[in-house]
């Protein structure tokens, strides 16, 4: 089945339930996605659209309803044994968050790589200082925490943890919006690169239209649960075909764009 | 109902005050936590004497001594003797023997309880947390000297009730405390990154919710030792407590207010002073190990 | 833009200000000087500890306990303000004065600028009623209009909502409507859009322009977001690490044309859907915390144009024309940005 995608999405549902109605709320509706082998694959949407929490399904980390999410043409289940973890990994938005407070990155990096391969002792270390090569940080931080790290450092080594088990795909969630934008560009840089390096898939959610014009190889847009559209992103950029993409589109500040308008007729602050 | 999407960015540097140590140290105390050592040379002082009790005093604790009673403080009785003629020097000194070793042992179990509770109920949620938080409800819901002092009736007098009285009310605090903690412990991205590699819930449990939350608790602990001191010192001067004659500071100075009007202060006094000195050294270390264990996430 | 020949509604000179951490303090702006005429809006842009809200905070007395103006005065519409004094009383009652009246401020955390208590329609009858004479029923139905303005649909539904019922975003919108409900002479923005969808932002950047077009309020506007300034503003000073480094009356000057190494770097890494292909430059290393400052240009430990000299005191404006300012000894040559970016992707 050598035609398969990587990871194939299909008609993917998750609900959930309601605080005070007894229809289940459907985050996601029916959602197909594809990500192939070597793709970075944007999946752009606003806040509430679903996006965060298809990723999530997408990981493991949320149950889906019904639907298929296959990886490497084998489908998962909502439990995942340890081999379908070690395919998929995940980067957080809030690098301040994503990595525990109390642990070394050493620490960080060994609990993982532990669970999931032969290494240990030296073999632990050796493996760490080329992760920490790979995400362009000084070996020498392997013994710090957390604490004094910058965000953009501290998202490295987020990006490194869930390198470490060498997966084939990535699942970036707002990976690079908590950070400055200098910082944000070199992590862009380090995905982009990881693509073309090590042949690394990722799936990249954003709500950047930007960073997706930049990175990514194909584009899905999802809105309200549901995917609108799905094309290669220099398509998608030159020629939307949904109204709310073309929405969307006509809404990106740009920097060398029209000045903003303002109010339509009609629209006043005076009454 | 999604996680937050929205993309915002870290906090503004300088915004924030920047010494969000609780406490009431200044800040040239606080800066080399000079807290948490005068805490810890007062505690050490107090726990090396009760140890070395016998080579210190040469008096027995619990002899009377019909000839010399009720003697002023001088170089042979330091702080003097109380009516049955003991050296209230040594029994202070014993006192914190006793006293103090309920007062930490009763810490023990109820820490540990109290964590187990708050970190299960507060990483599962749900109707664990809903079922386990009513029986919390249910014991917040005495007033806390009732309890321990109706617990103790029951139980009879000495060391194994207190013991057993704190711990099964004192435990409430922890749990609720640690609750909370692994609640807002729950929703950071760590916890869903060691998810995601697969970590098992028992490890995450131990490794990253356990020290996280232990901080706070263990600064809690501190002045719930002070509060055990009080508990233990406010039964036996109710007749509660410890069985005398075994030297303890609550009936010391029980047994000494009936000589005030006659102006023997110190037997009152001295075992007072004894509880302060405890008191403040202990919230001494309480404060200096919050300012050393806060980590900035 | 509009009447250039108008004196400054707002204006900073000198403004340092200085923050203290663990019993030391240090200079987290030095220098700042800026001003802004009726109907203009500035942008302030700068990465995160660059000091822009704490520039916004001071001009309203609003900042955290551990800051301490060093120096600095401010003019607001012809009155004058020592900045440096708001531990006087008098002084820092004057400053107060000026939050109600004429000038309002938008955070970036909605929550701090909503009563939790109040049903959020009642906070934006009362912004309007502070400024205008009008029936309270008036007032509500000018309310709902202004929060559909600013894009909360079914406002007939929400306005009787509290805070706590709101979703951050509409939360957000809420506090916009409320801070131009009273016609503000000069609003201070503090990251207002950057926790909005792309959709919103673009309606609320309306709202704004409205209100510097029509009537003639002044802008102050603090984000990280270039996009966002060149779609809105008129003028541009750009911080970092508490120091202007580039600054100017006419904003595409020093986007076309940026003369400060660090201006030049920002709008490299930034991405832009226009550009295609272009592999983004990322800034070597990071921003010095407040206690990694040094003498000279902040900027220099990351600069690709760091001389020797770069190090060895404060950089003054060097840019030889009085509309710009510009804080670098070894500025960038006079070619566009196009050009480089061209180079780049080529």
């Amino acid at each position: 089945m050598s035609t398969d995608p990587l990871l194939r999405c299909s008609d993917v549902v998750v609900t959930f339930k309601q605080k005070h109605s007894k229809e289940p709320f459907y985050a996601v509706k029916n959602a197909s996605l594809d990500v192939g082998a070597g793709q970075i694959v944007g999946l752009v949407g606003e806040s509430g659209s679903g996006k965060s929490t298809l990723a999530r399904a997408v990981v493991g980390l949320q149950r889906v309803d019904s639907g298929v999410i296959a990886f490497d043409a084998h489908q998962l289940g909502n439990r995942r044994t340890r081999e379908d973890r070690q395919g998929i990994q995940m980067v957080f938005q809030d690098p301040y968050g994503s990595l525990d407070p109390r642990m070394s990155i050493r620490a960080t990096l060994a609990e993982v790589i532990r669970r999931h391969t032969d290494l240990r002792g030296k073999g632990i270390d050796k493996r760490c200082l080329e992760l920490m090569d790979m995400v362009r940080l000084p070996g020498s931080l392997l013994r710090s925490r957390p604490a004094g790290m910058s965000g953009g450092q501290r998202q490295r080594v987020a990006i490194a943890r869930a390198l470490s088990i060498n997966p084939r795909l990535l699942v970036a969630d707002e990976a690079v919006a908590a950070l400055d934008v200098s910082v944000q560009a070199g992590i862009v840089n380090l995905l982009s690169d990881l693509r073309d390096e090590a042949g690394l898939s990722i799936l990249f959610i954003s709500h950047d239209l930007s960073i997706i014009r930049t990175l990514c190889d194909r584009v899905s847009v999802i809105y309200r649960g549901e995917i609108v559209e799905e094309r290669p992103c220099a398509d998608l950029f030159a020629n939307p075909h949904s109204d709310y993409t073309k929405a969307l589109l006509s809404a990106i500040p740009r920097l060398n764009g029209p000045r903003s308008e303002g109010l339509g007729q009609g629209q006043s602050l005076r009454m | 109902m999604t996680t937050s999407e929205a993309a915002l960015p870290s906090t503004t540097l300088g915004l924030e005050p920047p010494t969000r140590g609780r406490g009431w140290a200044p800040a040239w105390m606080r800066r080399h936590n000079l807290q948490l050592w005068i805490g810890g040379v007062m505690l050490g002082l107090m726990v090396l004497a009760a140890v070395a009790a016998p080579l210190i005093t040469r008096y027995n604790p619990t002899t009377p001594d019909a000839l010399h009673t009720l003697l002023g403080p001088s170089g042979e009785h330091l702080f003097g003797t109380d009516n049955l003629g003991r050296d209230v020097f040594t029994r202070v000194v014993y006192g914190t023997r006793s006293d103090l070793t309920i007062a930490v042992v009763a810490v023990v179990a109820p820490f540990i309880i109290g964590l187990v509770f708050g970190i299960v109920t507060g990483y599962f949620g749900g109707w664990i947390d809903t079922i386990m938080m009513r029986i919390a409800d249910i014991v917040t819901a005495f007033p806390f000297f009732i309890l321990v002092i109706s617990l103790v009736f029951i139980l009879g007098n000495g060391a194994w009730s207190i013991f057993v009285a704190i711990t099964c009310v004192s435990w409430v605090a922890y749990a609720r405390l640690v609750r909370g903690e692994a609640m807002v412990l729950r929703n950071k991205e760590f916890v869903a990154a060691c998810q995601a590699g697969g970590i098992s819930p028992v490890r995450i449990l131990l490794r990253h919710f356990a020290p996280n939350v232990a901080t706070q608790a263990l600064v809690y602990s501190m002045s719930d030792i002070v509060m055990n001191v009080g508990v233990i010192v406010t039964l036996s001067y109710f007749g509660l407590g410890i069985v005398p004659p075994t030297p303890d500071w609550g009936s010391m100075m029980a047994d000494g207010q009936q000589f005030l009007a006659g102006g023997y202060y110190g037997l009152t006094l001295f075992p007072a002073a004894a509880v302060i000195w405890t008191s403040l050294a202990l919230s001494f270390i309480g404060d200096g190990l919050a300012h050393a264990l806060r980590i900035d996430r | 833009m509009t009447e250039n020949m108008k004196r400054p509604l707002l204006a900073v000179e000198d403004l340092t200000l200085a923050l203290g951490l663990g019993g030391e303090e240090f200079n987290a702006l030095e220098h700042l000087s800026f001003a802004l005429r009726e109907g203009e809006a500035r942008g302030l842009v700068g990465e995160s500890g660059s000091g822009k809200s704490l520039t916004l905070r001071a001009i309203l007395g609003l900042l955290p306990p551990n800051a301490v103006v060093k120096s600095g005065t401010m003019t607001f519409d012809g009155e004058e303000f020592d900045l440096a004094r708001q531990s006087n009383r008098s002084e820092r009652r004057r400053i107060e004065r000026l939050r109600g009246s004429g000038i309002s401020m938008i955070f970036q955390e909605p929550s701090v600028a909503l009563n939790p208590v109040i049903p959020v329609g009642e906070q934006i009858v009362d912004a309007v009623l502070r400024r205008d004479h009008m029936t309270k029923k008036h007032a509500r139905e000018y309310a709902i209009h202004l929060m559909e303005l600013v894009g909360i649909h079914d406002a007939t539904a929400k306005v009787d909502a509290y805070p706590f019922e709101l979703s951050g975003g509409l939360k957000q919108r809420v506090m916009i409507a409320a801070a131009v409900a009273g016609k503000p002479r000069l609003i201070l923005c503090d990251e207002p859009t950057t926790a909005l969808d792309v959709t919103v932002q673009k309606q609320i950047l309306s709202v704004f322009t409205h209100l510097r077009d029509e009537l003639g309020a002044g802008l102050l506007y603090v984000t990280h977001d270039l996009a966002v300034v060149a779609q809105l503003c008129d003028s541009v000073t750009v911080l970092y690490s508490g120091n202007v480094m580039e600054s100017s009356s006419d904003l595409r000057a020093v986007f076309d044309h940026p003369r400060h190494p660090y201006t030049e770097a920002l709008l490299r890494s930034t991405p832009d859907v226009d550009q295609i292909g272009r592999r983004l430059y990322s800034i070597p290393g990071s921003a010095p915390s407040l206690d990694e400052r040094m003498v000279g240009c902040p900027f220099a430990p990351r600069c690709e144009y760091r001389q020797d000299d770069c190090g060895q005191q404060r950089i003054p404006d060097l840019s030889k024309t009085p509309e710009r300012t510009v804080h670098c000894l070894h500025q960038v040559e006079k070619r566009t940005l196009d050009a480089v970016l061209e180079e780049e992707t080529s």
